[in-house]
């Protein structure tokens, strides 16, 4: 019997240095305000691999040992499952250079949660922030938390 | 454009106790021998749902907090991913109880090499372990072989 599912597999990176964090400004899409890197991991490549290539396309920096540290995920209506796999990065090098995604810049982390955040961000920020919470899974409409992971229903 | 692919998800979960870990001495003749318990995550389901699940139709036992710790990724031959995702806990309460997958039991961290432990264990363990390695990755050489990658 196979338990081959529809996916979409994509990865975000919150990329640290010391008290500021890279955000970037996704102006003029869907899905726009402020964000951290990322995009689809492609065929072939690790998941590993896929978030050193989207934060250096969107970003211009190269990330060293990117650490997963939570996923936000939801089910559509297809059926099929959406994935963001959650990393952190504190090991970079290179200049910053934004991409057509938006313009890129440091924040000060302390001040994220007052930003003009995109759609869920606040809570991906949240996940990514405690290390006690591994998931973000969205259902419906209310909210309710075990801490182990935060379901949106 | 649809970037939707096909894949398989699944979960693994060490839960710990002290110096001791749960194994399962597992009978599925596809990959067999010592292993810690998990399965797949059905549709509908979080991720962290399937695991405590999982967990409790394997073992018996009730997990709190299970923690994300790593990933191991590889495509199948159909061109599909696989997704196992791992966790790991301290936490939990119940009575230890083996389902038909394979006998459950505590064991020693410090035992486990010695063990028959199912293909790719040693790896699995330190994703589990090591905290700054995120991802198993296998690929298919030519040739046929597999080179396995921790990153």
């Amino acid at each position: 019997m196979s338990r081959e599912v529809q996916v979409e597999l994509t990865n975000m990176c919150m990329v640290c240095d010391g008290d500021k964090v890279l955000v970037e400004d996704r102006v003029g899409h869907a899905w726009s305000g402020i964000t951290f890197p990322g995009g689809h991991v492609e065929p072939g490549e690790s998941v590993v691999a896929s978030v050193i290539r989207e934060v250096r396309e969107e970003t211009g920096l190269t990330i060293e040992s990117p650490r997963l540290c939570g996923i936000k995920d939801w089910m559509r209506d297809d059926g099929s499952r959406y994935i963001v796999l959650l990393f952190k990065a504190e090991k970079f090098s290179g200049a910053l250079t934004p991409s057509k995604e938006g313009d890129v810049f440091w924040a000060e982390r302390s001040g994220l949660l007052g930003m003009n955040l995109a759609r869920s961000m606040r809570e991906t920020i949240e996940v990514l922030l405690d290390d006690g919470l591994s998931e973000l899974y969205y259902t419906v409409y209310s909210k309710i938390t075990d801490g182990s992971h935060w379901v949106l229903q | 454009m649809s970037r939707e692919i096909r894949a398989e998800i699944a979960n693994m979960c060490v839960i710990q106790n002290g110096t001791k870990v749960l194994v399962e001495d597992r009978r599925d003749p596809n990959w067999p021998g010592v292993a810690f318990p998990g399965g797949h995550v059905e549709p509908g389901e979080s991720i962290t749902g399937s695991v405590i699940r999982e967990v409790k139709e394997e073992t018996g036992l009730d997990i709190q907090k299970p923690t994300l710790c790593g990933i191991k990724t590889w495509t199948k031959r159909d061109g599909a991913r696989y997704l196992l995702f791992f966790y790991k806990t301290d936490k939990f309460s119940g009575e230890l109880k083996s389902s038909e997958e394979g006998e459950v039991f505590w064991a020693e961290l410090d035992a486990l090499p010695s063990m028959n432990l199912a293909k790719d264990m040693e790896l699995h363990l330190r994703l589990f372990q090591e905290d700054n390695i995120s991802e198993l990755y296998c690929v298919r050489q030519e040739g046929g072989t597999e080179k396995k990658v921790l990153l």
